[in-house]
């Protein structure tokens, strides 16, 4: 029986077994989004939970679940920005803050690039960790952020002409500016 | 920079593993969810005779140790119906529940008369001061939507699961904590495990011991251990059945520190003898 049918009917199984397959890149996907472990842990619980309301929009006719999952992480962390700018006149700031424990586990490059994602106009980001993090065909990603493919090719290409710049001076073999 | 260099050094972004409590959450959810719309990190204190929020979180319950949460009805009776065999109440209890404002000032949100059998407090009755229509609403509420929870609960909910859920409710000490937050109409019902025999009446940190109203009883504080869990603090008397005297209920702030929102006080016992 198809696992999400089996999960609305109650074998908690199956929900488990979606979970195993599918948690850990939804996971990478919302920490990378929202810069914190505890909105990607709300947002990928929230986004298995979706998956069993009877308003649940999936029809496995139309997309994978995997697909589906992806954009419910999408949407459910373009909710937790909303709800954070509207928490904080500094909302991206403050959201990307981290913890001194966190930012020193961090290497400094690391800390940079995670800047230099964060700062991406939002669909160049979610293009960006879509295609480069998750290695998510674009035709995949079109379907998940529901956009032509050629605008996903050409967000995806802003995004890394941008990063290139940006994140120039880190370019290996390069003298770092001091 | 070329793509192969980008590509090196975006890959020097790495994510924290996911946290193991991660897979108990999305199971304890689908316990509690079954559809509900949930907020994640925080359980809401949702008013006791909504079906599937009460059902939900007592399945919860199986799952999480050690977290406090709503009472089903259909698993307690937690009114005297109509059809209920006759009773002896050995005892009644006065309550006042008292709510807190952000800017501290309260008011009196309902007074109860109650009692408790087997560690499951019973009301015999309520009213809401100042508000003759909600104490008409909220006694009606009170007397039907038991039945309709009940009947709800069988059509939709896996038989398995009612089981489970009645089995931990059996188990459990349950108390009435107040009137949902908005109208007051809706009753709230928290289950929390027992102690261990000899070992007062819920299972928890203790953190104090008070005579009330010349009864004895334990503090136990108990929170869900979420990020923003609001507190509960519970005084029950062992020699009223578990009664809770007292109960006050905390949420925490931005900075750790803990507000009192709500306050469930006993201003009289009166025994049947």
């Amino acid at each position: 029986m198809d696992l999400v049918k089996a999960a609305r009917r109650g074998r908690e199984h199956a929900l488990l077994q979606l979970f195993d397959e599918h948690h850990l890149p939804l996971f990478r996907f919302a920490y990378r989004l929202t810069g914190s472990v505890a909105d990607a842990e709300d947002i990928v619980q929230e986004c298995f939970l979706t998956l069993l309301r009877p308003e649940c929009s999936y029809d496995p006719g139309r997309t994978s679940v995997r697909t589906y999952l992806f954009g419910v992480v999408r949407n459910q962390s373009l909710k937790q920005r909303r709800k954070s700018d509207s928490a904080s006149q500094n909302g991206l700031d403050a959201r990307h803050e981290r913890s001194p424990e966190s930012q020193a586990l961090r290497t400094e490059l690391e800390e940079v690039v995670a800047r230099a994602v964060t700062q991406l106009p939002e669909t160049q980001r979610e293009v960006l960790i879509l295609a480069h993090f998750e290695q998510m065909p674009l035709a995949e990603i079109a379907r998940v952020m529901a956009l032509e493919l050629g605008a996903v090719k050409s967000r995806l290409q802003r995004a890394r002409a941008s990063l290139k710049e940006t994140l120039a001076e880190y370019a290996p073999g390069l003298e770092r500016k001091r | 920079m070329n793509d192969t260099e980008l590509d090196k050094i975006l890959n020097s972004w790495s994510v924290p593993p996911a946290p193991p409590s991660l897979r108990e959450r999305v199971r304890a959810g689908f316990a509690a969810g079954l559809g509900q719309e949930t907020s994640p990190g925080v359980l809401r204190w949702t008013g006791a005779f909504v079906p599937s929020a009460r059902t939900s979180l007592v399945a919860a319950a199986i799952l999480s140790v050690g977290a406090f949460l709503l009472v089903v009805t259909l698993a307690l009776p937690q009114t005297l119906g109509l059809g209920s065999p006759p009773v002896r109440i050995p005892y009644t209890v006065d309550s006042e529940f008292v709510r807190y404002a952000e800017d501290g000032s309260s008011s009196i949100e309902m007074y109860s008369t109650s009692y408790s059998l087997n560690g499951h407090e019973i009301l015999l009755s309520r009213s809401l001061p100042g508000n003759l229509l909600g104490t008409a609403i909220g006694r009606t509420l009170d007397a039907t939507l038991p039945y309709v929870s009940r009947l709800m609960s069988r059509l939709t909910v896996d038989a398995a699961l009612l089981e489970k859920v009645r089995r931990a409710a059996a188990q459990a000490v349950t108390v009435i904590t107040g009137g949902d937050e908005k109208t007051g109409l809706l009753l709230a019902h928290y289950g929390f495990a027992r102690a261990a025999p000899g070992a007062g009446c819920l299972a928890g940190p203790i953190v104090g011991r008070e005579t009330i109203l010349n009864y004895p009883t334990v503090a136990v504080q108990r929170d869900d251990g979420g990020p923003q869990s609001p507190r509960m603090t519970l005084w029950t008397a062992p020699d009223l059945g578990c009664f809770a005297l007292r109960i006050t209920i905390e949420e925490k702030r931005p900075d750790g520190t803990f507000r009192l929102v709500s306050r469930k006080q006993a201003l009289k016992v009166t025994m049947n003898r």
